[in-house]
C-alpha cells in the first residue's frame, strides 16, 4: 500500500507538470493582455506606462521564456507574484485557501452524514412518505442551481427571521482574527475563544448548507439505491433469519457494503463543490479560493490562474487518493499492487 | 488492517501538510479576538489587534476591489476612501464638491509667471502617526517616489512633474513639465500622498527607483490622516483606528472596518439587521428594497461615471458607421429619456464629454431626439436605407445599469432609422483588448476620470498615435483642420488659472464638438448608496474617495 501511495505522489509531479503547461498555455491564447485590464484607461494610452508595465511584469518577454522563468521559481518555491494583488501567489492562497477548506469541509460534512442519514432512512422505509420526502428533497439538492438556493436561503434566514448573520466569515466587529490555520473554527477551538467558535459557526452554517446540498442529494440517492440492492441479497437474508435486530442488519451489514459506490459519489461532490463556490462564494461574501480564481481569470492574472489551477490539481489528487485508500479500508477484498 | 491505517495516517499528513502549506503564517499562535487591547509590534500575518473596546465602530459593506494600500501603486474606485482617511496631501477635495481642491498640509501656494513653479507653503504643526514631524523632505520623497514608479497607474497623475525642490523644512517647490491648470486638482489624488519617508524607508521604500515597501505598506499606513490602518485581509475586511497623534480636530469614530460584502442582497440584509452601518453597493433599482426601512436613509452622490457610445472613424471597420453624418443621425435617433429611465433615478445625460460637476458642464435635453432629422441625415450619407453593424458590449455595467440592457434599447432605438445593430457580448478584458487595438466599428464603454478636472476630459478630443489622446486613438479620430478649433480651446482650457475662464472655453469647446465627434454619451450616473440614522450622522460622499470617511460623524 505504501508503494501504491508512493507512486500515486510521484505521477502527481506529472500530472502537475502537465497542468502548468495546459494553463499556461490556455490563459495566453486569450486574445488581450494584462495590462489592459489592470491599467487605467488613462495609463493604458501612455506608451512609456505600458512597457514600463509589460516588463515589470516580463510580459515583454517570448511565452516560452515566460514559462521557463515561471517553471524555474516554481521549483525554488516560488509561485511568481500575483499581477492584479502584487503579492505573492503563495501568500495569496495562504490567505484564501483555508476558508475555501473550510467551507468544504463542512460542507461535505452535512453533505456526507445527511445524505447518509437520509439514503438509509429512504430506504429502510421504502416507498412510505417519509422516503417520499427525503427522495423529493435529494432531487432538489441535485436539480436547484445553486446561485438560486443561496439567495433564497439568505433571504430567509438572515432577512426574514434573522437567524444568521448576512455573509462573511465572523463579525467584524468582535473579532479580527489572524495567524494560526486561517481555519477560523479550529483556531477557535485552539485558542479556547468560544465566542469565536459560536460567531465563526454561525457563519458558516448556511453557505456550507447551500454549497452541501446537491453533494447530500446524491449521496442520499446513491446510499437509497444501494442499500436497497445490499439489503436484498442472501447474507442479508441469513442474518435476519438468524435474528439479527434489523438495525444492527442495516448498520452493521448492509451500509457497509453499499457504502463503497457512495465514497466515489462524495470525492467526485467534494470536486464538484469547487465549481459551485463561486457563487457561494459571492452570494455569502466568503472571500475563498472561488472568487480569486474569477477576478484572477477577468485579468488575466497568469501566474495566479496557474497558482490556483496547481493547488486545485494538488487537492483533487489528494482526495482521490484518499478515496481510493478508503475503499480498501471499507472493503478488505480491495487491494492495491 | 493496520498497514491500511498507516497508509490512511500517511495521506492524512500529506493533505494537513498542504493544509498548512496554505494556511496562516507558521508558528503564529496568537489568539483572537475579542475586544482585545492594541499592540503595537507585530510579525507580518500575525495576529493585530482588533476592534476598540467602549469605542464608536462603524461598519461598511462594500465590493471594494481593493489590491494594495500602498497610495502609489492604488487606482481602484474605493482607493482615495482610504488613503484620505490615512494620509494628508497637499491639497484635498473640498468635502461635497465634484474636485474642488482646498488647502490641507499647504497653506496656500504661488505661481511664477511661466506658469510651471508651484511654491507651495506648509503647515508646521503637521505630525505623522509616528510621531515624526512632516517637512518638506517628506513630500518631495512622496512624489519622486512615485516619478520613479512608472510602471504604477498612479505615476500617469505625476509624470507632469518634472522635479521637486526644498528650499527649507516648511517650502516645497514643484517644477512641472508644462503648465496644466489642474495640477492642484491631481494634488488631491492619491499618488500625491505623503508618506513618513524615514519610517518607509526603514521598510525598502526608494526616491530613486526599486521601491520594496509595497508590501509593508500593504499591512499598515505611514501618514498623518485622522485614521491609522490597522490591519488588512484583503476581500475580507480592512480596519481602521483613530489616529491618536493627529494634528486636525479628532474625529468622534475610534474604529471604521471595510467589511468586503461581494453580494448586494447580503449588503441590504446587513444594514437592516444593523450589521452594517453603510451599504455602498446599490444602485436605483436595489435600493428600493430598503425605502422605508425604519432608520435606514437612502443617499444618491453624483459620480463623473460616463457611459456611452464609440463609433469609429476607421473607414475599413465599417465604412457606413465611420461616417460623421451617421454618427450624427444616430446620436438624433436614440431615445433619451428611455435610456434615463433604464439608467434610474438620479441619473443625467451630458451633452458631451464635460460632466456636470466639471467647467462649463452642458447638459442634453432628455427629449433631444428627432428621427426625422436622424433619417434626414441617413438619406444626406446614403444609407436610407440602412446597413447592417455590430454593436460590441461587455458583460460589465456603469453602477447597476447592464451594458447589455443599454446596448438591446439602442438596438430598438436605431431600428428606427434602419440601422440593424448585431450585439456581441464579451468578456470586459477581451473588449478592453480590442479597444486598446480599435479594433471594433460600434461599442459601449464606461469612463472615469483619474482626475476630477476637466483636463482628464480631453481624452475624447481627436489625437492619433504616441501623443494621441485615449478616445482619439480608440476611435481613430484625427486632429484635422476642420477641429483644430476644438484642441485651440482646449490648449486654453489646460492652462488657464481662472476658473470662470475655463468654463467659458469649456462651452464654447463642447458647441464644436457636439457637431462633430464619433461619440454618443449617454448617462452620467449616480452613487447610490445606504446609511444608518441611528448610529451615524451624516455620510457625505464624494466621487473621488466615496464615502468621506474624515468627515464621517457617530451619533
Amino acid at each position: 500500500m505504501l508503494r501504491y501511495i508512493l507512486r500515486r505522489l510521484s505521477l502527481m509531479v506529472v500530472l502537475l507538470f502537465g497542468v502548468s503547461i495546459m494553463v499556461f498555455a490556455i490563459s495566453h491564447m486569450v486574445p488581450s493582455n494584462p495590462a489592459a485590464a489592470n491599467l487605467s484607461q488613462t495609463a493604458l494610452n501612455d506608451p512609456e506606462i505600458v512597457a514600463a508595465y509589460e516588463a515589470k511584469w516580463g510580459l515583454d518577454k517570448p511565452l516560452y521564456e515566460q514559462y521557463f522563468i515561471y517553471m524555474e521559481n516554481l521549483l525554488k518555491g516560488d509561485m511568481g507574484t500575483s499581477i492584479r494583488t502584487g503579492r505573492p501567489v503563495m501568500d495569496d492562497l495562504k490567505q484564501y485557501f483555508p476558508a475555501t477548506l473550510e467551507l468544504s469541509i463542512f460542507a461535505m460534512i452535512f453533505a456526507i452524514v445527511l445524505g447518509i442519514l437520509s439514503g438509509v432512512l429512504s430506504a429502510v422505509f421504502q416507498n412510505k412518505p417519509i422516503d417520499q420526502v427525503l427522495r423529493t428533497v435529494s432531487v432538489s439538492g441535485v436539480s436547484l442551481p445553486s446561485f438560486w438556493f443561496a439567495l433564497v436561503v439568505m433571504s430567509f434566514f438572515c432577512g426574514t427571521l434573522k437567524w444568521f448573520p448576512s455573509g462573511g466569515r465572523i463579525d467584524p466587529r468582535l473579532f479580527n482574527p489572524t495567524g494560526g490555520t486561517g481555519l477560523y473554527v479550529i483556531d477557535a477551538i485552539a485558542w479556547g475563544e468560544w465566542g469565536m467558535l459560536k460567531d465563526s459557526l454561525a457563519h458558516i452554517v448556511l453557505p456550507a448548507l447551500v454549497l452541501g446540498f446537491f453533494t447530500m442529494g446524491l449521496i442520499t440517492r446513491q446510499t437509497r439505491s444501494n442499500l436497497l440492492e445490499t439489503m436484498s441479497m442472501d447474507y442479508i437474508r441469513t442474518a435476519r433469519a438468524k435474528g439479527m435486530k434489523e438495525s444492527r442488519v442495516v448498520w452493521g451489514h448492509a451500509l457497509n457494503n453499499a457504502l463503497i459506490p457512495v465514497i466515489t459519489v462524495a470525492g467526485m461532490g467534494f470536486c464538484n463543490l469547487l465549481g459551485g463556490m463561486v457563487f457561494v462564494e459571492k452570494i455569502f461574501s466568503w472571500p475563498g479560493i472561488g472568487q480569486y480564481a474569477y477576478l484572477s481569470a477577468t485579468t488575466l492574472d497568469f501566474p495566479a490562474i496557474c497558482g490556483v489551477s496547481l493547488l486545485i490539481a494538488v487537492t483533487y489528487v489528494v482526495v482521490n487518493l484518499l478515496i481510493d485508500i478508503l475503499y480498501g479500508v471499507i472493503d478488505p477484498r480491495i487491494r492495491y499492487q | 488492517m493496520k498497514k491500511n491505517l498507516l497508509s490512511i495516517l500517511l495521506v492524512l499528513v500529506l493533505a494537513v501538510g498542504l493544509l498548512s502549506g496554505c494556511s496562516g503564517s507558521a508558528g503564529s499562535t496568537q489568539g483572537p479576538s475579542e475586544n482585545t487591547e492594541q499592540t503595537d509590534t507585530q510579525e507580518e500575518g500575525a495576529q493585530t489587534e482588533t476592534p476598540a473596546e467602549g469605542g464608536k465602530t462603524i461598519v461598511m459593506g462594500a465590493q471594494s476591489d481593493l489590491v494594495t494600500l500602498d497610495p502609489g501603486n492604488m487606482y481602484e474606485p474605493y482607493a482615495n476612501m482610504i488613503s484620505y482617511a490615512a494620509y494628508d496631501m497637499l491639497y484635498r477635495v473640498q468635502s461635497g464638491t465634484m474636485g474642488t481642491p482646498v488647502p490641507s498640509v499647504a497653506t496656500g501656494y504661488t505661481l511664477d509667471e511661466t506658469n510651471t513653479v508651484y511654491t507651495f507653503t506648509l503647515r508646521d504643526d503637521v505630525v505623522f502617526a509616528s510621531g515624526n514631524k512632516l517637512t518638506s523632505k517628506d513630500v518631495a520623497w512622496s512624489f519622486n517616489r512615485v516619478l520613479n514608479m512608472k510602471e504604477s497607474n498612479a505615476y500617469a497623475n505625476m509624470k507632469i512633474v518634472d522635479h521637486v525642490d526644498t528650499p527649507d523644512d516648511y517650502t516645497v517647490v514643484v517644477t512641472l513639465t508644462e503648465p496644466d491648470a489642474s495640477f492642484l486638482v491631481k494634488l488631491t489624488s492619491n499618488a500625491y500622498c505623503i508618506l513618513d519617508s524615514e519610517v518607509v524607508k526603514e521598510h525598502g521604500g526608494s526616491d530613486t527607483g526599486g521601491d520594496t515597501a509595497k508590501s509593508w505598506l500593504d499591512t499598515t499606513s505611514a501618514g498623518s490622516g485622522p485614521y491609522i490602518i490597522e490591519s488588512w485581509t484583503p476581500k475580507e475586511q480592512l480596519v481602521l483606528k483613530k489616529n491618536p497623534n493627529y494634528w486636525g480636530e479628532q474625529k468622534n469614530i475610534d474604529t471604521i472596518i471595510l467589511r468586503e460584502m461581494t453580494s448586494v442582497d447580503a449588503q441590504i440584509t446587513a444594514l437592516q439587521n444593523g450589521e452594517i452601518d453603510i451599504a455602498l453597493g446599490l444602485n436605483s433599482e436595489t435600493a428600493k428594497q430598503l425605502e422605508g426601512v425604519e432608520n435606514v436613509q437612502i443617499e444618491k452622490g453624483v459620480t463623473a461615471m460616463l457611459t456611452f457610445l464609440v463609433m469609429s472613424r476607421d473607414e475599413s471597420l465599417s465604412p457606413e458607421m465611420s461616417n460623421p453624418l451617421v454618427q450624427q443621425a444616430v446620436r438624433y435617433a436614440l431615445d433619451y429619456e428611455g435610456i434615463l429611465t433604464l439608467g434610474g433615478e438620479g441619473c443625467t445625460i451630458p451633452l458631451n464629454f464635460v460632466q456636470d460637476g466639471f467647467a462649463g458642464a452642458q447638459m442634453r435635453d432628455a427629449s433631444y431626439r428627432d428621427l426625422d432629422k436622424a433619417k434626414e441625415l441617413m438619406k444626406e450619407a446614403g444609407y436610407e436605407n440602412g446597413f447592417t453593424v455590430t454593436l460590441t458590449c461587455a458583460n460589465n455595467n456603469s453602477e447597476g445599469t447592464e451594458w447589455t440592457v443599454l446596448a438591446q434599447k439602442i438596438q430598438q432605438d436605431l431600428a428606427e432609422i434602419n440601422i440593424d445593430v448585431q450585439i456581441e457580448t464579451l468578456e470586459t478584458t477581451l473588449v478592453y483588448e480590442k479597444m486598446r487595438d480599435a479594433s471594433m466599428p460600434f461599442y459601449i464603454m464606461f469612463w472615469t476620470p483619474d482626475y476630477y478636472d476637466i483636463n482628464n476630459q480631453f481624452a475624447f478630443m481627436p489625437g492619433m498615435g504616441d501623443d494621441g489622446t485615449a478616445y482619439g486613438n480608440r476611435a481613430k479620430w484625427d486632429v484635422s483642420s476642420e477641429n483644430q478649433a476644438m484642441w485651440d480651446l482646449a490648449d486654453k482650457i489646460f492652462v488657464e488659472p481662472d476658473e470662470d475662464k475655463r468654463a467659458e472655453y469649456s462651452k464654447e469647446l463642447q458647441e464644436l464638438f457636439d457637431a462633430d465627434n464619433p461619440f454618443a454619451f449617454l448617462l452620467q450616473h449616480p452613487k447610490t448608496y445606504a446609511y444608518r440614522t441611528d448610529t451615524l450622522e451624516s455620510a457625505p460622499y464624494n466621487d473621488l474617495c466615496k464615502i468621506q470617511l474624515c468627515d464621517l460623524k457617530a451619533k
